[in-house]
């Protein structure tokens, strides 16, 4: 995510989760960066619509009410920072709610933390639910998914979903 | 009669209140497997038949715990009985699923959220954890604020004490 914040990726959550869906896209194995390491890698399935930009991924279901984004954070105090901290400067920065909630969780096979925000509803646009999971890759890299559904998402929206996060994959880096 | 009722119901609510700080609270009371937890101070407990619930004082965080079992556990998927609990609750279906554990054991948390006509959201995860063909531990986190951050660190400090005892 070098030359875009998480805070940046999460302040276009809310109109990509909110528009209509887009068109087609085949399936593949996603890599960002396209070479070189460290790298993460998600298998798109024919459900969603992809987009790599430098070393992060996005992609927004093609039935509409999810979004995902995943990518990496290079700074040399993440690991001096606590999740919690990073996080609430994440959503402070996106001008979102703060999270309410907070659980352990795992991410690529990384032990992190899952943040759970909630935007409220306006007159034209439902609830949107957004859970950003963190895991500190080492010292200096921070990995993050971010997931945003809307109001009206139904479970088997929401597993695919699930089954996307659970392709997601790292390479280059060494597990603590 | 009635306010003779009445307190003699908020005097069994304290003396269960004051018996659970003294000691880890157990779910279910006998038998096993169970889910035990240290109640801190803070915290305030609703001893129910099969089930605490356990409220932050003076925040809008709380949290649930219960041991469903029977033999009808081993046959019912995870999500079934996330739905059949959120709609007990009031709650809609689910926005989002992930991994979660409850004291180390792998299991399916499901999100749920509902936004009420005056403005506030209510917030619930709910961790299921499969233990045996006849029990599952379940664990709600919730709040009733959307402005929670630091109550959100006391509530999963609690659900990190939760041990699970006498499961194979």
């Amino acid at each position: 995510m070098r030359g875009r914040s998480i805070a940046a990726v999460l302040m276009a959550v809310l109109p990509a989760v909110l528009i209509a869906a887009p068109p087609a896209a085949e399936a593949k194995i996603l890599r960002a960066p396209p070479k070189g390491e460290p790298a993460i890698s998600i298998d798109a399935s024919d459900d969603w619509e992809p987009k790599v930009e430098d070393d992060n991924i996005a992609l927004t279901a093609k039935a509409g009410h999810a979004y995902v984004h995943v990518g990496t954070e290079v700074n040399p105090t993440i690991g001096q920072m606590s999740l919690s901290a990073i996080a609430a400067n994440v959503f402070t920065a996106a001008d979102l709610p703060p999270y309410v909630l907070t659980l352990p969780t795992t991410i690529a096979g990384y032990p992190g933390a899952a943040f759970l925000s909630v935007v409220p509803p306006t007159d034209t646009t439902g609830t949107v639910t957004i859970v950003v999971i963190l895991a500190k890759l080492d010292a200096s890299h921070l990995l993050a998914l971010i997931r945003a559904t809307s109001e009206g998402i139904t479970p088997d929206q929401v597993a695919l979903v699930e089954k996307l996060s659970n392709t997601l994959k790292v390479s280059g880096f060494r597990k603590r | 009669m009635r306010r003779q009722v009445f307190l003699g119901i908020l005097l069994a609510f304290a003396v269960v209140s004051v018996a659970a700080r003294a000691q880890p609270v157990r779910i279910p009371g006998k038998g096993d497997p169970a889910l035990v937890v240290e109640v801190p101070r803070h915290w305030e407990l609703h001893q129910e038949e099969g089930h605490v619930a356990l409220h932050l004082k003076g925040a809008k965080v709380f949290l649930q715990l219960s041991m469903v079992s029977g033999l009808a556990v081993d046959r019912t998927p995870l999500p079934t009985i996330a739905s059949n609990v959120f709609e007990a609750a009031g709650m809609p279906a689910w926005s989002q699923t992930l991994p979660a554990t409850i004291d180390g054991r792998a299991g399916q948390a499901y999100v749920s959220v509902r936004a009420d006509p005056g403005g506030g959201i209510v917030t619930m995860v709910l961790t299921l954890v499969k233990l045996d063909p006849l029990h599952v531990a379940a664990l709600i986190r919730g709040t009733v604020d959307s402005e929670a951050s630091a109550q959100a660190g006391y509530l999963d400090e609690l659900a990190g004490s939760i041990r699970i005892v006498g499961a194979r």
